[in-house]
């Protein structure tokens, strides 16, 4: 321990502007934060990657192949836009419209139809719905930020694992991260 | 919750100086969070991931790592966790356990990629263009005055002292490991890098 390491600051009759172990540490420590601070996404990227990582080899992460509405340089009166991700075998469209309190209405399509768990996982928390048998699903009030979807057979409960003998089709699908 | 709530920020219009807040709270977070995952809570990697990214981030820039290389240790320090979790028996200690993989990978990339990058200036001036338009002039301009003064050090003093601010219950066997010191030279040699900073700040007329 040095002769400044005293939680009172440093004694009498030293300069007020050495500081004690422990202060000049933590201003070490807020100077790389703000100096040189993880890039924006890293941490997002991460959880997309342990999402698919995670949970086995029958989960397949979709690509988002559209975002109409949010070409550069369009502007609508909303921001009302909808999301394409495709799998090898699969489409989902999601349709989101601002509800005008701040919070967004997320409307989905998923073809070939199927019954689907569909999960939406945010900053929020985890809604929960069922698609029908058309490949229909909403989510009618949902906050906006950061948002995953999952989509699971309706006999699996979440995080059971997945895959059917026989079956080559991906069990579990899971988009990237998209903002909401 | 966005990375910037890890680690509390100086409180606006206050003094600069600020006694550091309960640091224990980013591995407590951690440690929460980690037997929330383990119990399937949802949400809870989330939690983990953005409660530890910002601190392996730190920890691994550390080592002169370029950013990209720097993303690519931390993503696969997750990877790590993924497949050897069950290994952590004691929740507490998966800060430390995430801190010491990172290092170790970050050592090991900075050592297999030659010439190593340095953090360069120019990079650290782009970030800190990013900063928030809230923070007081005077809080940055401490930083730079600070930043100044760190670079003076061997670059020895500066991997150390980046790995004990962001590291709340440092092992110095983990470090010594990975800094290729003997671990009975890590407690002084910190002394000596703190005291040499604090030279170098006092001959430029300190901080307030």
């Amino acid at each position: 321990m040095s002769r400044y390491d005293s939680p009172a600051g440093p004694p009498d009759g030293t300069p007020s502007a050495v500081l004690d172990d422990r202060t000049l540490l933590e201003r070490l420590r807020r100077m790389w934060l703000r100096r040189d601070p993880a890039p924006e996404g890293l941490a997002r990227a991460v959880l997309a990657r342990l999402a698919v990582e995670g949970l086995g080899e029958e989960h397949e992460l979709l690509a988002l192949v559209d975002a109409a509405g949010r070409l550069a340089g369009v502007r609508g009166a909303s921001d009302d836009r909808t999301l394409t991700f495709a799998g090898s075998a699969v489409t989902i469209a999601l349709r989101v419209v601002a509800r005008g309190d701040g919070r967004v209405r997320v409307d989905g399509w998923l073809s070939p139809p199927a019954v689907r768990t569909v999960r939406l996982t945010s900053a929020g928390g985890e809604l929960l719905t069922t698609s029908s048998p058309l490949g229909r699903f909403e989510f009618g009030d949902v906050a906006r930020g950061t948002a995953t979807c999952h989509l699971d057979p309706p006999d699996l409960a979440p995080g059971a694992p997945a895959g059917r003998a026989g079956d080559p089709t991906p069990l579990r699908l899971v988009t990237p991260p998209f903002t909401l | 919750m966005s990375g910037s709530d890890v680690v509390p920020q100086a409180a606006k219009g206050s003094s600069p100086v600020t006694v550091a807040p309960a640091r224990e709270s980013t591995w407590d977070r951690a440690a929460a969070a980690f037997v929330a995952w383990r119990d399937g809570e949802p949400g809870a990697m989330d939690e983990l991931v953005t409660t530890m990214t910002p601190v392996l981030w730190q920890a691994v820039r550390g080592y002169g790592l370029s950013r990209q290389q720097a993303e690519d240790v931390v993503q696969g320090t997750w990877l790590v966790l993924l497949r050897r979790w069950d290994a952590i028996t004691q929740p507490q200690a998966v800060a430390g356990w995430l801190l010491t993989t990172a290092r170790r990978d970050a050592w090991r990339m900075a050592r297999s990629a030659a010439p190593t990058v340095p953090v360069t200036p120019e990079v650290l001036e782009r970030a800190d263009d990013a900063a928030s338009p809230e923070e007081s002039t005077v809080t940055r301009d401490q930083d730079e005055r600070l930043w100044a003064c760190v670079r003076r050090l061997p670059e020895r003093c500066q991997r150390l002292l980046r790995i004990v601010a962001f590291d709340d219950r440092p092992s110095y066997a983990g470090i010594a490991q990975d800094l290729h010191m003997p671990v009975g030279s890590i407690g002084p040699t910190r002394q000596r890098c703190l005291q040499k900073l604090r030279d170098v700040l006092l001959a430029g007329g300190g901080l307030s």
